[in-house]
């Protein structure tokens, strides 16, 4: 039987309660207590004998529910050189603290063939190395080297996280393919602290109405900005307090010392150390609301035991904080006074918007328990000791729903032509088309089925779905073809290799390579049946925690039939009569329950978007190896009088002339965003009054967008609207002087619907046809009418920069203050 | 001398070069990070960045080229902390007028005040661990 080995030699050295140690302590007894198909081993550290001394696991039970010193029973001892081949190293401590430097324990681990999985929380000590004690910074160097060098899994806390370490790893020029894991991290207090001291006015503070910011006392975690913004927020309501909870942080001083002279402290401004799990979940309980504005986390768990004790929070939007929260929170995005200030404000002023939210979180959120992430590593862990499998086929079942007979036959043609690894095509198609697709001429066999025939009882349900749920439900049935093989290419008839693609392109180091171009969070909301599949693909597979990578990347992929078939039986009670993305929906399933079978790699689909401005670049290919083939694009698009069949590599040239401009107009408002957030420049709340006592409410809006000419730019805000009325159209207008003229429907497509209060991000579409300086003014408009502004009329200045250009020469003539005049008059 | 190679030994793969580049690399990267204040930091040198309690001979240290990184590795190797800049100085200085020799100094870290603590804290806890 496999062992799978923990080392908490940094843990039962220190004896910590909060951080890491708080995961090793929550975690830990998940597994002692039910990992059943493999055996689990704590071990310890033991310098003077150069070995790991093995604890009997009452003994760690007892030590990870004390918050005293607690000795651990021995068992056993094992040399480093004495682990078996298959064992599992399991790193879940903070192990670059520890003597036995992972760069020198890898190697010997590795020459004994011994599987190595590393948790990583977060990059803080090499992204923000400002906040560091060196000592931790020189121990992490030397911890993350061995990590991208010898790790077999990485498991982390985030997305973010994993983006982090993979866009690091490219960035210093790691090759190696390093599998890695998203788990995100519980919230429920599993093993509960209790300290003998209870802080000083600890009672009194629980009976007061607060706002709570749980985190350590440090200039990353940004409790600087709550209590800058405290003094206009404490005139909005003279009961409201802060309270502070968290022990005093590395290079703080200056912050400690305003907070301690901040003339309302002890009797509006409290902070609190050594609060035991006890009080900690009292003084969550008993808040009025929550804030948590950190600069960057790996996760951001204070976020997740708010929402946990189903209570508001504000977050700063950033790294992993929207992951944890989604829509559940509300954010400062700039991280700037006006805007923190202005939405708890309005908690504080208005009862039925306090109301719904705690409904919404009532209602809707699910919180991640420990038993889940334990859920998830086992599994993980149970795919990796399974036998392997070999997946070393030369050729592949092509496996295609269509009913256009006229895009099959060119998809046939190009990929005769260039895929090396075509067994045979199997198309799924209406019985009245059968003929045409049989006429299509090709060196493979193509195979028609009839969808009737594959659908059987469902039938019904396709012919009266929307696009994306059709989708669905025949690519759900697929897997139960038993023509089918157990590994097969999924493909679309506008997929167009425009490279010679072999097996290597879906099989890679004996594992399935599964390419993604989007993260689910980010997608865009609007009606179309296909964004509200992104849509309520999210919200399910993150109830389930899942990974959120978008994988319908416009190209062929393969799939394994068995693991298909589990996700659909899995999945399938829960979706309903929804719209689902099935690729999203399989490859998060599958990546998340077999991470080392799966390789996640950024897609390489050229016109994917069809066109730049369709939705935010998040990721860009880096090379193109299919083609989403659209008419339109040749006709009158980007590629207008091009042939289909020019090179790839004109293909390519044309490509990033067009992603030129967009990719600088991407820079330009991201240094628009900075000077707005460094500025206090963000507008607090856009109030639009309706004639009933509707009310909508815009907030994340800067004063200043920036775009490069005829680009059109997308920026995120979040609206909420109040008492909205049944069926009614509302829409946001972005309007100028110089005639831009764009609108945004407020509608988000979620499934958590509270009745009486609507919310969702929005994007705002910025557009510029000139260089300089414009205004831009919003508009409310219910049903096609102009509400009314709370404010005379909210304005902003939209910045016009040809690429090359600096943002900050074109701002060289106005000065911080002109602009709020312009935007505040 | 209670520094030695013990454990196992090994012969350098392919792979150890590979962990050097990288650790290089991020070196690389970190150097050229405006936010880091360079003069606070010493990063372990490559060669020895992978050597620890347990695979760290009195050559490893006495072999180092220059006196600063020899100090500097003698506090981060040893006592498992940065010298200060005080603290450096004040051996090389001493090192620099010949009144003690690299292997002297390393003899007096390990008989310091701070190396017996950390010791004791070690023994501390396995006496714990048998007391079960």
């Amino acid at each position: 039987m496999t062992t799978v080995y923990f080392d908490i030699s940094n843990l039962y050295n220190t004896q910590m309660l909060t951080g890491i140690q708080r995961v090793v302590r929550s975690i830990l007894p998940e597994f002692i207590n039910r990992a059943k198909d493999y055996e689990i081993k704590i071990i310890t550290f033991d310098p003077t004998a150069n070995l790991y001394r093995i604890h009997k696991k009452e003994s760690v039970l007892q030590m990870l529910k004390s918050s005293q010193k607690v000795s651990l029973g021995t068992e056993g001892e094992i040399g480093f050189d004495e682990f078996a081949s298959g064992d599992i190293f399991f790193d879940l401590d903070s192990s670059w603290n520890m003597s036995n430097k992972r760069s020198w324990v890898y190697p010997i681990l590795k020459q004994s063939k011994v599987t190595i999985y590393t948790y990583l929380y977060d990059l803080v000590p090499i992204l923000f190395p400002q906040h560091i004690h060196p000592n931790t910074l020189r121990n992490f160097v030397t911890y993350l080297a061995a990590v991208y060098t010898y790790s077999d899994l990485v498991l982390t806390d985030s997305r973010s996280t994993e983006k982090d370490f993979l866009d690091y790893k490219d960035e210093i020029g790691v090759k190696r393919h390093i599998n890695t894991l998203v788990t995100k991290l519980g919230s429920d207090f599993t093993l509960k602290t209790r300290n003998k001291e209870k802080p000083k006015g600890l009672r009194t503070i629980l009976n007061k109405k607060y706002v709570l910011f749980v985190g350590t006392l440090e200039p990353r975690k940004n409790q600087r900005l709550m209590l800058e913004s405290f003094s206009k927020i404490s005139l909005v309501d003279p009961k409201i307090c802060l309270v502070f909870v968290g022990k005093h942080g590395w290079l703080n001083d200056t912050f400690i010392k305003k907070l301690l002279d901040h003339p309302l402290y002890e009797s509006r401004v409290f902070w609190l150390q050594g609060v035991d799990d006890y009080d900690l979940e009292k003084l969550y309980k008993k808040s009025f609301l929550n804030v948590y504005l950190s600069n960057y986390e790996g996760y951001g768990l204070p976020i997740a035991e708010a929402l946990k004790y189903r209570k508001p929070i504000i977050a700063s939007r950033n790294s992993s904080m929207y992951e944890v929260a989604t829509d559940f929170a509300d954010y400062v995005q700039y991280g700037t006074p006006n805007e923190l200030s202005e939405i708890i404000s309005l908690y504080l002023t208005n009862k039925h918007y306090y109301r719904k939210k705690i409904r919404k979180i009532k209602k809707y959120y699910k919180d991640v328990k420990w038993s889940d992430v334990f859920n998830i590593i086992d599994k993980a862990i149970l795919s990796s000791i399974s036998p392997t499998r070999t997946l070393k086929k030369d050729a592949y079942q092509h496996v295609c729903i269509s009913i256009r007979p006229d895009d099959f036959k060119r998809l046939v043609t190009q990929t005769d032509k260039y895929v090396s690894c075509v067994k045979e095509y199997i198309v799924v198609t209406r019985n009245d088309l059968t003929d045409k697709y049989l006429a299509i001429k090709s060196k493979h066999k193509i195979i028609v089925i009839d969808e009737k025939l594959v659908l059987g009882k469902s039938f019904k349900d396709f012919r009266d779905s929307p696009h994306q749920r059709k989708n669905w439900i025949l690519r759900a049935a697929l897997p139960n073809l038993s023509i089918l093989d157990d590994e097969y290419i999924m493909l679309d008839d506008d997929n167009l290799p425009i490279k010679r693609i072999s097996t290597s392109h879906f099989t890679a180091n004996n594992a399935y390579i599964a390419y993604y171009y989007n993260d689910l969070l980010d997608q865009v909301r609007s009606d179309s049946s296909y964004d509200i599949g992104q849509q309520h693909t999210a919200e399910l597979l993150n109830e389930h925690h899942m990974e959120l990578l978008s994988y319908s990347s416009h190209a062929p992929q393969i799939i394994n039939k068995g693991i298909f078939k589990e996700m659909v039986e899995i999945f399938a009670p829960h979706i309903g009569n929804k719209q689902v993305d099935e690729w999203s929906m399989y490859f998060n399933y599958a990546a998340t329950r077999y991470p080392t079978l799966f390789q996640k790699t950024l897609y390489q689909t050229l016109n994917w978007p069809p066109h730049p401005n369709d939705w935010q670049l998040n990721y860009i290919p880096t090379k193109y190896s299919h083609e989403n083939y659209y008419a339109s694009l040749y006709e009158d698009g980007f590629f207008k009088g091009l042939n289909v069949n020019i090179s790839l590599k004109e293909k390519t040239y044309v490509k990033n002339n067009q992603l030129t401009p967009h990719i600088f107009s991407k820079r330009l408002m991201n240094e628009a965003s900075q000077y707005c957030a460094d500025n206090d420049m963000v507008h607090g709340l856009l109030r639009f009054k309706g004639e009933k006592n509707e009310e909508v409410i815009i907030s994340n809006v800067p004063y200043i967008f920036a775009a490069t000419p005829d680009i059109l730019k997308r920026v995120k805000a979040n609206y909420k609207i109040l008492h909205p009325e049944k069926a009614a159209k509302y829409e946001i207008l972005l309007q100028n002087s110089a005639g831009m003229n764009l609108s945004q429907t407020l509608a988000d497509q979620t499934a958590y619907v509270v009745g009486g209060y609507e919310e969702g991000v929005i994007e705002l579409p910025i557009h510029v046809a000139v260089t300089g300086l414009k205004d831009l003014n919003f508009v409310v408009k219910k049903n096609g009418k102009e509400m009314t502004p709370a404010h005379i009329r909210y304005d902003s200045i939209v910045v016009g920069c040809e690429p090359g250009v600096n943002l900050n020469q074109t701002l060289a003539s106005v000065t911080p203050k002109m602009i709020s005049e312009v935007v505040n008059t | 001398m209670s520094i030695q190679t013990k454990g196992v030994v090994m012969a350098k793969t392919r792979t150890d070069t590979l962990q050097e580049e990288i650790y290089e690399s991020l070196l690389k990267q970190l150097r050229e990070n405006p936010y880091i204040e360079k003069e606070q930091i010493d990063f372990e040198l490559t060669a020895l960045h992978h050597k620890g309690i347990l695979n760290l001979t009195e050559n490893d240290l006495v072999d180092i080229e220059s006196n600063y990184d020899f100090v500097s590795h003698c506090y981060m190797k040893l006592l498992d902390r940065p010298g200060t800049k005080d603290e450096i100085k004040a051996v090389i200085k001493q090192l620099e007028s010949n009144s003690i020799t690299r292997k002297m100094y390393v003899s007096t870290v390990l008989s310091s005040e701070e190396n017996m603590q950390k010791q004791l804290n070690f023994v501390k806890i396995q006496k714990d661990n048998s007391l079960i």
